[in-house]
């Protein structure tokens, strides 16, 4: 369960390296027992806001705070180093130690803390055993898979129960199909443990599925935040929108006088006049640009459409087989716009469905 | 439809390298191996190798081999290595740490102030000690005018165990500091995300991890502590102290004849040493590389802070900086323009300038400084482009032949520059076609090229590993044969590196003086061994001449390098 007590407070932190700015004030806050995703593309900032987290770097301004003590003020100058902020860091490249064996990664922690020996061989052994790698204490890194590697690497960040873990990138070493097991495996493991964790990924699925809640990055500000579920259903921006899923994009003129009071409206493509939703401040210019997710299309001939629906006729261009679903590729006012099928469509002009509350104009 | 290939594209690939490659095997091989199997083949006569009387026999082996004094000096070679290795090792570790993992303040100037030990002459360096230090030393005059009495002894065997340990810390600092860039960061702070302290950093994560390097410095410095000859030639000496090389040195003097067979078997003695520590060294380098660790993202290591210890750290830093730079070269340059020196001498009355006017009454000195110049420059430049020319052979060849020259590139490492320029004496002398090199420019500069071949192979190899394969595809495949890859492509692409190397090289040549020693004759002085011979002679005020004259040359070098942007270390 979420509690609402925050646990590491992030507030406007910005950083620089040299004339880049890449972090350009930005606030985040996770919550005890929380799973929160830094989500962005390479270049987004989200790799050294954690590490700024971490104390790993600088920031240039700003305030961190984690539980109730300061780590990090730039305007009284306080700057504890990474290590006296008692965190677990999980790296991109794991950095397990080559040379030492998987117990003495894993127990390094407890050392620093001045565990006894027996102590923490013990808590060693039980990490190890929960998270299946029980007998493999006394091997060495290299003797190890890519996934034990990255358990050994989570081990080590957690055994000495620190209040929030940094992961960076956690799962993004591993082969896709493992990566797909990791994902349930690594969600169902931070909950047990009841964790707080920040993680960063550039994949989208991985943050969604792992996530409690998601924080979308984009040169260095933060461009949503919500859970998994509103990110993905309600994107606040045109820059929301199409970094997750699959998407048409297409420019439409708005009708300005077409706005209704529950924030739907009428814009038009070509010939084409289409029902949508008005996203936050959208609708400013006549001029704007129009989303929905490939898979809200619907190319069903029997689909019983309701009032809330907008039916085109649309060329049929090409279609794809995709293996689990058809591709369709329909020619709207020229550009390509796509829909998905359980069946293959002959050529010519078919109906195609646009729910109002799935086409998002920004 | 086929294209017909050109008839010149054809020929192309068909003419590949081999035969030329072997070529240079070969060569490489005669040159490095026949001075030692000379030297070997001495030390089994009886009597000089040229001499008709020699016959094969045992008995300068036996001689050696039961000479007390002999032994004595083994004994010290043995002592002073190990206690390079001792202290030169660990400081060298923590010296590498702190300027690269931590916020030591000035680290850019520190940077390449450090490497400076490894650019100046061990023999200029040694006279600086005795001028600053010794019994009338400028510093001892001032401290005994202090506390009553000087409280050191620059001669004898602790000062130089620790003068050759400090001047060696830089070859420790350069394996080790670049095996510890190496490591991934992340291993670093994957420590500090776990709340360890900076020192527990380096002592648990760091230095563990660069062990390999740590290794390859302690034989390293093992080995360059059997090779030593200036350092214990000016601090040893007067002391009675023989290490293995004074001793080869003294040899003639000693025995009162000129004996080569003696000679051959001491020389042959150090090289039984060496040869099994440059093997050993050769291994823990493929080891060191196996433990390289991918690099991190390529973000700035946030340095680790040192909080008020980083006063402390660049204290030490300094203090050796003094001990081993300062030091010595304040003792030449002030020796260098007065008159003499005593107690109760004032400065402002033996101020002069007579000593460098000096230089120019002796031919032969203003000549060693000619030919050092011109060894360095003209020689040098001819060495870079031998090196390359093996370096090209080793380039992308997947062959036996790569690990033979590997191997023969090894040997010269074990031969000690005294060593070798006797070997190369004893060649001219051996082979009838060589004879009219002797008193030539032409011997020194073979046997300088040959003493630092593996040097100048290493700067080569190193920048031509940084030529992306891909280059020299796409030429190869656009039609250019294997030699006019070489010659269009590659070497256009390491231009940089081999003018790096070339600078590189003359400093070596400068500052080299043990090589020359014994191929030194009328018209083929080089500052180096000038000072060698001087020194016996006592011309306090020549050799400090000299020395300044050879550390100016250096430091002209040096600034040059350091203004291209020349790495001087790979």
């Amino acid at each position: 369960m979420t509690d609402q007590t925050p646990i590491l407070t992030i507030e406007s932190v910005e950083k620089s390296f040299g004339t880049t700015a890449v972090l350009q004030g930005v606030s985040v806050t996770l919550h005890e027992g929380e799973v929160v995703a830094l989500l962005g593309a390479s270049g987004s900032g989200k790799t050294t806001l954690l590490r700024v987290a971490g104390g790993l770097e600088r920031p240039d301004a700003g305030r961190i705070t984690i539980g109730s003590s300061v780590v990090f003020d730039a305007s009284s100058a306080v700057d504890i180093p990474a290590e006296g902020r008692n965190l677990g860091f999980v790296f991109q490249s794991y950095a397990l130690w080559p040379h030492m064996t998987v117990a003495a990664n894993v127990g390094y922690g407890l050392r620093l803390r001045g565990a006894s020996a027996a102590d923490r061989e013990a808590r060693v052994l039980a990490v190890l055993e929960r998270l299946g790698l029980g007998a493999l204490g006394n091997r060495y890194p290299h003797q190890l898979s890519g996934g034990q590697q990255q358990r050994v690497a989570l081990a080590r960040a957690v055994v000495y129960e620190p209040p929030i873990v940094l992961l960076d990138e956690p799962l993004s070493n591993l082969d896709a199909n493992l990566r797909e097991e990791a994902r349930a495996w690594l969600r169902e493991l931070i909950v047990t443990l009841r964790l707080s964790a920040l993680f960063v990924t550039h994949d989208q699925v991985e943050a969604l599925a792992i996530a409690d809640r998601v924080v979308l990055l984009n040169r260095g500000i933060v461009e949503q935040v919500g859970t998994p579920e509103s990110l993905y259903g309600d994107p606040k921006s045109l820059f929301a929108a199409t970094f997750l899923g699959s998407n048409n994009v297409f420019l439409v003129m708005l009708d300005p006088t077409s706005k209704q009071a529950d924030g739907t409206a009428m814009v038009s493509c070509g010939p084409h006049r289409i029902r949508s939703t008005l996203q936050s401040n959208s609708g400013a210019t006549p001029a704007s640009t129009a989303a929905i997710r490939v898979e809200r299309v619907s190319v069903n001939p029997d689909l019983n459409v309701g009032p809330d629906w907008t039916s085109l006729s649309l060329q049929l261009r090409t279609s794809l087989y995709m293996g689990e679903r058809w591709e369709h590729v329909f020619d709207l006012n020229g550009h390509a716009f796509r829909a998905w099928g359980t069946r293959r469509l002959e050529p010519g002009r078919h109906s195609v469905h646009l729910p109002v509350e799935g086409v998002w104009v920004f | 439809m086929m294209a017909t290939i050109p008839a010149t594209l054809a020929r192309n690939r068909m003419r590949k390298l081999p035969s030329g490659r072997y070529a240079v095997v070969a060569i490489v091989a005669i040159l490095v191996l026949s001075p030692l199997l000379l030297i070997a083949y001495q030390s089994a006569l009886n009597g000089p190798f040229f001499a008709e009387s020699s016959r094969l026999d045992s008995g300068a082996w036996q001689y050696v081999l039961g000479a007390r004094q002999f032994w004595r000096a083994f004994g010290t070679s043995a002592v002073v290595a190990t206690g390079m290795v001792g202290i030169g090792v660990p400081f060298g570790a923590v010296l590498a740490f702190i300027m690269v993992r931590t916020d030591i303040p000035g680290r850019r100037i520190l940077e390449p102030a450090v490497l400076i030990p490894i650019f100046l002459s061990p023999i200029v360096t040694a006279f600086g000690y005795v001028v600053a230090i010794g019994p009338v030393g400028f510093i001892s005059l001032w401290v005994k005018s202090i506390v009553g009495s000087v409280p050191w002894n620059v001669y004898g065997l602790p000062s130089l165990i620790v003068i050759a340990a400090l001047t060696h810390v830089p070859h420790t600092y350069l394996y080790v500091s670049t095996a510890l860039r190496s490591v991934n960061p992340e291993l670093e702070e994957a420590a500090r995300t776990l709340g360890a302290p900076p020192w527990r950093v380096a002592l648990d994560i760091s230095l563990p991890l660069v062990r390999p390097a740590l290794l390859f410095s302690a034989s390293l410095t093992f080995l360059l502590g059997f090779e030593l000859f200036g350092l214990p030639l000016v601090l040893g000496d007067p002391a009675g102290l023989l290490v293995l090389t004074t001793y080869l040195f003294k040899l003639t003097t000693l025995l009162g004849v000129p004996s080569y067979q003696m000679m051959a078997v001491v020389a042959l003695s150090i090289v039984v040493v060496t040869l099994p520590l440059v093997i050993i060294q050769r291994h823990l380098l493929g080891q060191a590389s196996r433990f390289a660790t991918i690099r991190g993202r390529g973000l700035a290591l946030r340095p680790l802070k040192l909080g008020r210890w980083r006063w402390v750290a660049l204290t030490i830093v300094m203090a050796w900086l003094l001990l081993t730079v300062a030091v010595p070269l304040a003792g030449i340059l002030l020796r260098s323009v007065v008159k003499g020196w005593g107690e109760g001498v004032s400065l402002s009355r033996v101020l002069t300038l007579d000593h460098f006017r000096g230089l120019a009454d002796y031919p032969n000195l203003i000549r060693g400084i000619v030919n050092t110049i011109a060894l360095g420059v003209i020689g040098g430049a001819v060495s870079v482009a031998c090196y390359l020319v093996v370096g090209l052979t080793q380039h992308r060849w997947a062959s036996r032949g790569v690990a033979v020259l590997d191997f023969m590139v090894l040997i010269p490492r074990a031969i000690p520059g005294l060593v070798g320029g006797l070997a190369f004496l004893w060649l001219i002398l051996f082979i009838p076609a060589l004879r009219p090199l002797r008193d030539s420019m032409i011997a020194v500069w073979m046997a300088y090229s040959t003493v630092w071949l593996a040097y100048g192979l290493r700067l080569i190899s190193t920048a031509l590993l940084q030529v992306g394969p891909e280059l020299e595809e796409a030429a190869q495949t656009a039609g250019a044969s294997p030699m006019r890859v070489r010659w269009e492509i590659t070497i256009p692409l390491v231009r940089l590196g081999l003018i790096g190397s070339w600078l590189l090289i003359f400093m070596m040549f400068v500052r080299e003086y043990s090589t020359g020693v014994y191929l030194f004759g009328a018209g083929t002085e080089v500052i180096g061994s000038l000072i060698v011979s001087l020194w016996g002679a006592g011309g306090l005020d020549l050799i400090a001449a000299l020395s300044v004259v050879s550390v100016a040359i250096v430091s002209v070098a040096l600034a040059t390098a350091l203004r291209l942007g020349v790495r001087l270390h790979d």
